[in-house]
């Protein structure tokens, strides 16, 4: 297993897509979609499966044409380097801003959460070198460290939600169509880049089992969208409609509440684990993502020299917006909104030429 | 002068090194090498899809299909088969003495391995006769050998002049008049011969005749071979290896009594070479595991190498990596239930201590008794293990990370106290947990090297300095006294001792993460700590294997299984038979379905 090449099974492959796409649900997922959906917002997660589902089949089908080649050379094979690089531009956009955007709203939650006095710049640098170290060490590394910390993410994010039960107030989900069926449809469109990373399936491709493809990228989706649909649901349920729509980030006031007896108090310190470790898999996938399509578009075959530089950038972006509102309002301004159609047009412009070009090919 | 070149050169981009893949198969996440060519399906036809463009039937999987270990050496495997099966099928012994040669050459898996001797003579007869003298070095006498059985066939026996005088039986005299054994037997076909042969007998074949002579030479080292000191058990065999390599050998020969264990012998470094002994089963560890361990040790140029710990930094995949890539054991019956899982021992002479290869972190945390207890004890002893594996390396961490940075974690209760017992001690958290682990640090490496009988003195003065004196004197906190007693107990527990001293080790790390930046620091730090250790490899066998990556999951890794469960041989190690026993092993239970279908698989 010494092997340049590295590979991805289909657990570790679907461990990391879901914790790339639901990383959100620990940080502040769900403040912009409450104010959309009202009581029902807890349709919106589950209008936008669909809209992810699409997504993902839409890729899968590219990948499928082109097996074992990454996005970025079948965008160069399909469109050319001139405007393959527009594409490869968005890439990187999507992943140095989950990036960027994680690791700031990670370090504001550990500030806001345990870390008063100690300045966000040195919870950032813990951060970034924890995942730097990792992405460094190759997709292997990140992949099974995500599979071996799976369990313990599961376990923790669904004991939060079992530990709130006592909390749940169902009168919260009344009137049962919030905003109405239209309302609700525009804002699960409007939320629909909650998806977006599933690019990181173009990207992983080659190292994947390729007659797993489209199994891989379907379960991600779903169980990402389980999580995402089940952590609309329970803020509502507890703090019901619209105070909830005050909460910044509200899984951790969802820890916050829970009480087990008079020694059972505070727990929120059960839950650090799976918010510091989940929020350093993403910042890893978004290195490697990141470091990888330097690569490929620079025609190189080893990532490794881009992930320091790759690092410095998430670094910048983080340091960009100037309060932990802002990040929210940035997260949900360039990835939340719409940024899952405009992947959806560039595989629909690559599929088109793939389309013409077959035709032609089949009449030569 | 420093060279500074070599420090900068760390800074600087490095092209990756490619090393020999060894394993590639068995794991979750092979890629199988009969994947399509990588061209794009643009213009073609798509997959799984027939002409008329509807979608293919899935085809079945085929029962009893042949796995990628079984396609690249079915050549091996053949051999192997054939060998099982005229063992199996009692076929008789050849008239021709060339003929019994060949084939317990075959069998016995000579000239590679080198504890078989077949040594040929000459019987002292007109005209001579040739003979075949069939044995295991190591647990056989020698000197018994030489004056009972080879003196008188060879000089004493005055075959010749009786030869001469009558036509006479050569087997039958040399059976009734030449050999003084105290018991001699008359061997028919290669299964009996081969089992007395594994029993430490010395097997005569006589040219011209289908029959051997079973003479009694048994020697097994017993008694003189001392407990084990490192890796006691309660239950379970209490002898250890020695200092002798041949001895070693014949101990692990003792509790693996089959032809197919081989030993090689290989010659390591370059001025003072040593003598190394591989040891495997050539019908079950995989030949390229085989010939990594043997290229390893035979490429390695060193002046001077004795022990197994400097053998181990020779041969280890990644030197800068927190974790040791061998297993060390000083018990047999352990490095056999090793080789019968497919891995390869290594033994050095003169060196009480056999290193495994490859060992994985779910090896090492495991002790030899978890399988000679009943499962359910055996499973509880190992979790106890692992809650212990966390607080060697994590507790003193935890300690400074609340007492520092956060004090609201705990509840109220706790919290006072512990601050009440704090509240006279001078230092901080940080100096406080140095000052106590460097103490046991010191009091542990002064036990080691104080002579024995002065040893309960530093107990007593560890004990009295430790335990009372510091917190009388307000310097720690009797809370620390009992983190740090604790952590002292779980370091302890770990089974293997180059893992506890990486462990003891890394919980400096950690106390200083903890220090900087609380449990997030902690946490970063068992993060980089995990992604370090996915990406370790031991001779090609990814170290968290089967957890990460994820592969087949036998009974037998972190909980412990009931025996009869455990059906199969640890997949990571590409062995070559998988199956360890039938589905149905405890026959008794299902008296009338002995013949049952999951032999055969």
């Amino acid at each position: 297993m010494s092997q340049q090449k590295p590979v991805v099974g289909e657990s570790e492959a679907v461990t990391l897509l879901l914790t790339f796409l639901s990383y959100k649900v620990f940080l502040a997922y769900g403040v912009f979609i409450y104010s959309e959906g009202l009581n029902a917002s807890w349709i919106i997660p589950l209008i936008n499966t669909l809209l992810g589902l699409l997504g993902v089949l839409l890729l899968i089908s590219l990948l499928s044409k082109f097996p074992g080649q990454d996005l970025v050379k079948i965008g160069e094979v399909l469109s050319g380097p001139y405007l393959n690089m527009l594409f490869v531009l968005f890439y990187l956009f999507i992943f140095l801003l989950s990036g960027g955007l994680v690791l700031r709203l990670a370090a504001e939650r550990m500030a806001v959460g345990f870390f008063v006095d100690t300045p966000i710049s040195l919870t950032t640098f813990f951060f970034i070198a924890g995942a730097l170290v990792v992405s460094y060490l190759g997709l292997e590394a990140v992949a099974r460290t995500a599979r071996f910390l799976l369990g313990i993410l599961i376990i923790t994010a669904m004991a939060m939600v079992i530990f709130t039960i006592p909390f749940w107030q169902f009168h919260a989900l009344y009137p049962l169509w919030g905003s109405g069926p239209w309302g609700l449809l525009k804002g699960a469109i409007k939320n629909s880049g909650d998806y977006v990373q599933i690019l990181f399936l173009g990207v992983i491709y080659p190292f994947i089992p390729r007659d797993r493809l489209k199994a891989i990228g379907i379960k991600s989706v779903l169980f990402a969208s389980f999580f995402m649909f089940l952590y609309i649901l329970v803020p509502l349920l507890i703090f019901t409609y619209p105070s909830v729509t005050e909460l910044a980030m509200p899984s951790i006031e969802m820890a916050r509440i829970i009480n087990l007896g008079r020694f059972g108090q505070r727990l929120e310190v059960i839950f650090l684990p799976v918010w510091v470790f989940s929020n350093l898999i993403t910042l890893s996938i978004a290195l490697y993502a990141s470091a990888a399509v330097f690569a490929r578009a620079f025609k190189l075959n080893d990532y490794r020299p881009f992930v320091l530089s790759s690092a410095v950038f998430i670094l910048v972006i983080a340091s960009l917006p100037e309060n932990v509102s802002q990040a929210i309002y940035y997260h949900y301004k360039y990835l939340t909104q719409y940024s899952l159609s405009a992947l959806a047009l560039i595989l629909l412009i690559l599929h088109s030429v793939a389309w013409i070009r077959g035709k032609e090919e089949s009449k030569g | 002068m420093p060279n500074w070149k070599n420090y900068a050169s760390l800074f600087l981009y490095h092209r990756p090194r490619e090393q020999p893949s060894v394993f590639a198969s068995g794991l979750e996440d092979h890629i199988s090498d009969e994947q399509p060519a990588e061209t794009p399906r643009l213009f073609r036809r798509q997959k799984g899809k027939t002409s008329s463009g509807r979608r293919k039937p899935r085809r079945p999987r085929q029962v009893g299909a042949k796995t990628a270990i079984e396609k690249k050496f079915h050549l091996e495997l053949a051999a192997d088969q054939a060998i099982d099966r005229l063992l199996s099928d009692k076929t008789g012994l050849a008239y021709s003495l060339n003929d019994n040669r060949e084939v317990l050459a075959k069998i016995f898996r000579v000239p590679k391995n080198k504890d078989t001797v077949l040594r040929s003579l000459s019987l002292a007869s007109d005209p001579p006769v040739k003979a075949l003298l069939v044995f295991i070095d190591g647990i056989t006498d020698s000197l018994l050998q030489n004056l009972a059985i080879l003196q008188p066939l060879m000089l004493l026996s005055g075959l010749r002049e009786q030869a001469g005088k009558q036509n006479q039986n050569i087997f039958e005299l040399v059976k009734e008049a030449l050999l003084p054994n105290n018991q001699i037997a008359v061997v028919t076909n290669f299964n009996k011969a081969v089992e007395d042969i594994l029993n430490g007998n010395s097997v005569l074949f006589i040219d011209g005749y289908n029959q051997a002579l079973s003479l009694e030479t048994r020697n097994w080292p017993n008694r003189g071979v001392s407990p084990p000191q490192i890796e006691a058990v309660i239950r379970g065999p209490q002898e250890a290896f020695t200092e002798q390599l041949r001895i070693n050998i014949a101990l692990v020969r003792k509790t693996i009594r089959q032809a197919s264990l081989v030993t090689e012998f290989v010659q390591t470094g370059a001025t003072a070479t040593l003598q190394c002994a591989v040891t495997y089963m050539d019908d079950l560890a995989n030949p390229e595991l085989v010939q990594e361990v043997k290229r390893r040790l035979g490429s390695i140029k060193a002046d001077f190498i004795q022990e197994t710990g400097m053998l181990e930094q020779m041969i280890e995949d990644a030197p800068f990596y927190p974790a040791p890539q061998v297993l060390v054991s000083e018990r047999p019956d352990r490095v056999a239930a090793a080789l019968m899982e497919g891995k390869v021992a290594v033994f050095i002479n003169g060196n009480p201590f056999a290193v495994i290869v490859p060992a994985t972190f779910f090896t090492l945390m495991q002790s030899p008794e978890d399988a000679y207890v009943r499962w359910p004890f055996g499973t509880f002893t190992r979790l106890i293990r692992y809650a212990a594996l966390f607080l060697a390396l994590l507790l003193p961490a935890h300690y400074v990370a609340i007492v520092a940075f956060h004090q609201e974690f705990i509840p109220t209760d706790l919290l006072l106290a512990i601050t009440g017992a704090r509240e006279r001690v001078p230092f901080p958290s940080i100096v406080e947990v140095l000052i106590m682990e460097l103490s046991f640090v010191l009091l542990r490496e002064a036990g080691l090297r104080i002579p024995g009988t002065v040893g309960t003195t530093l107990g007593i003065v560890g004990a009295l300095i430790l335990g009372q004196a510091a917190v009388a004197a307000n310097i720690v906190s009797p809370i620390l006294i009992i983190v740090v007693a604790v952590t002292a107990i779980g370091t302890f527990t770990i089974p293997d001792y180059t893992f506890s001293l990486s462990i003891r080790v890394l919980r400096f790390a950690y106390i200083l993460l903890a220090t900087v930046m609380g449990l997030l620091g902690i946490l970063v730090g068992v993060f980089i700590h995990l992604g370090l250790l996915v990406s370790l490899k031991s001779f090609g066998v990814p170290f968290m294997a089967p957890v990460a990556p994820v592969t087949r999951k036998g009974y037998d890794y972190f909980l412990r299984g009931q025996v009869w469960q455990q059906e199969k041989r640890p997949d990571y190690l590409d062995p070559l038979k998988i199956r360890r026993q039938p589905l149905i092993s405890r026959r008794w239970l299902y008296p009338h379905r002995a013949e049952d279908k999951s032999d055969k698989s």
